[in-house]
Order: C-alpha cells, then structure tokens, then sequence
C-alpha cells in the first residue's frame, strides 16, 4: 500500500509542477505581444530658427493573430524631462496592419518632425497591439542635440 | 642536429617574433573601429533667400562586433573656420546598429540642411563605435560653395 501512495503523490507532484510551468510560459507570452526593430534618430538645422528631427525606418512585429491597435513617437526634452507625443499613429479601424504576416515597418514622414533648436532629446517609441492590456515602450534612442546656429 | 644549428634555429625564430611585434599595421586597425563611404554634398538655393545642403547618403563600416555609438555632421565656413554640427544621431541604446552585418546605411533626412547663401564650406563626417575612445573624422567634401542668392533679396521688403 506505501509504495502505491508514494507514486501517486510523486506522479501528481510532477503534474503539478508540470501545469505550472507551462501556465507560467503563457503569462509571460500574453504580456507583450508587439516588439519593434531599433529606434534611431537624430535632429538637424533645416533652416535658421528650424530644427528637424529625423528618425529612421522601424519595423513593428506582432504576435501571430494580433493587429496594431497604435503607435507614437515621443519626444523627451532631457533638460527638464517633458515628454511630447510627436507622432500618434492608428492604423484602419477594420483593416488594421499587418494585412499579411506579423511585421509592419510605417513610411517615413515628409518633413520630419519638428524641435526647437539648441535642446538635446530622446526618442521612444510606444505601440500597443490587441493582444496587449496597454502600450508598451518599444525603444529608446541615445540623447541627441539639436543644433543652436545655423552654419 | 649540431649546436650550431640549433642556435640558428633559435636566432630566426627571434627575428621573427620581433618582427610581427612590431607590426605597426595591426596596431593602426585596432585603433580606429569605424569607417566610412566617401562622403558627397552640395549646396542649392531652395528659394530666393534660402540656401540648402544637401548631403548623399553614405554607408558606416564598423569592425566586426562594433556598434555604432554616434554620427555628426559638421559644416566648416571657409571664410572663418567656424564650425558647427548641423546633425547629430544616436542609435537606440539597447540594440544600437548595425543589427546585421557591419555596415548601417541612414536614410536621407526629408529637408536638407541649413546654409547661408553666398558661404563656402566643407562638411565632414564624424563617428564613434563601441570600442573608439573618441569621434574620428570618417570623411570630408572638398569647399562647396552656395549660391549668393537671387536679385530679390536685394529688394524692398515691401515688394518682395
């Protein structure tokens, strides 16, 4: 009889351990759903008193099955910490990307984006697809500063 | 094997590593972590009272392993010597580029840069990987020189 109760609470310790890690993996795979390529950028003096910044392709990727619900670049200004959306995205409401596959890299912007001139920045970039509960922070560039002058 | 042979041997041997320490091209490349495509610009009048840079694109060639830390571009005025960066990049700081390969191409930006109409400059490239104790100047233009502007800016503000 001790033998049989020792390999019933052993078969059910390993099927407890079991169901638990592989619950844990899902939670873990439902947090994030959507991840991006790198975010790179830089600011310029387009003209006196014009400064631009310009932030190059990016690539979103989604979970399989999961649309972009948005995505926005923000701007923070390092000296004082003040955050600014400076590009809020959202793609069709019925149609929302990735019409095919799970990536979706959003064209370039014509005219950049605009910055006051002599201030040094970061960019990060947030999006949120529908499988996520809120937006995540996708990226973050190295602190650039915009020029003062034009040469 | 006679001793004599053997202390040939030995004195080539020598001469040899004393020779490849001293290789100063080993040292050169380990150095300078980062390089770049030549770089091409010129200037344009994009209207009557506004002068434009335009810079081609260009490819950064970082060593096997490196990242790119950051990029400049400066302008010189001939004129004056005067210079002043007119752009500065940064990567993203957790997968800075390249993320294949060693080289990163940056796209165009939409605008072009600022000048002053009638100057003359040279714009050179600076950059920085990972492993570069400082920037290094990657690349310069020969002088540009940016048209004067047209008549109209000699006019009345009001008729303009």
């Amino acid at each position: 009889m001790k033998p049989r109760i020792l390999i019933l609470s052993g078969i059910f310790l390993a099927l407890t351990i079991v169901f638990s890690l592989a619950f844990r993996s899902n939670q873990a795979k439902a947090e994030v759903n959507i991840y991006a390529s790198p975010v790179q950028a830089g600011c310029y003096i387009a003209a006196p008193h014009d400064c631009r910044i310009h932030v190059e392709p990016f690539t979103l990727d989604l979970v399989s099955g999961t649309k972009l619900v948005y995505f926005q670049l923000i701007s923070i200004n390092s000296s004082n910490g003040a955050q600014r959306v400076i590009y809020d995205f959202r793609p069709d409401v019925s149609n929302p990307v990735p019409f095919i596959g799970d990536t979706y890299t959003p064209s370039l912007v014509t005219q950049d984006f605009a910055a006051t001139c002599g201030t040094a920045y970061e960019i990060s970039l947030q999006g949120q697809d529908t499988g996520d509960p809120g937006p995540f922070n996708l990226g973050l560039t190295g602190q650039f500063t915009c020029p003062a002058v034009a040469p | 094997m006679s001793l004599k042979c053997v202390k040939s041997i030995i004195l080539i041997f020598l001469v040899c590593i004393v020779t490849l320490s001293l290789e100063p091209k080993a040292n050169a490349r380990g150095a300078v972590n980062i390089y770049a495509s030549p770089i091409q610009a010129g200037c344009y009048l994009a209207r009557h009272d506004l002068c434009k840079i335009h810079v081609d694109p260009f490819t950064l060639s970082l060593a096997s392993g490196e990242k790119l830390v950051s990029f400049q571009l400066i302008t010189t005025r001939i004129s004056t010597g005067m210079q002043r960066v007119i752009y500065d990049f940064r990567p993203d700081v957790s997968n800075p580029v390249p993320f294949f390969g060693d080289t990163y191409t940056p796209s165009s930006v939409a605008k072009d840069f600022a000048a002053t109409c009638g100057q003359i400059y040279t714009l050179s490239l600076q950059g920085q990987g990972t492993s570069d104790p400082n920037t290094y100047n990657l690349g310069t233009t020969g002088q540009i020189t940016c048209p004067a502007g047209t008549y109209y800016i000699n006019l009345p503000l009001i008729k303009r």
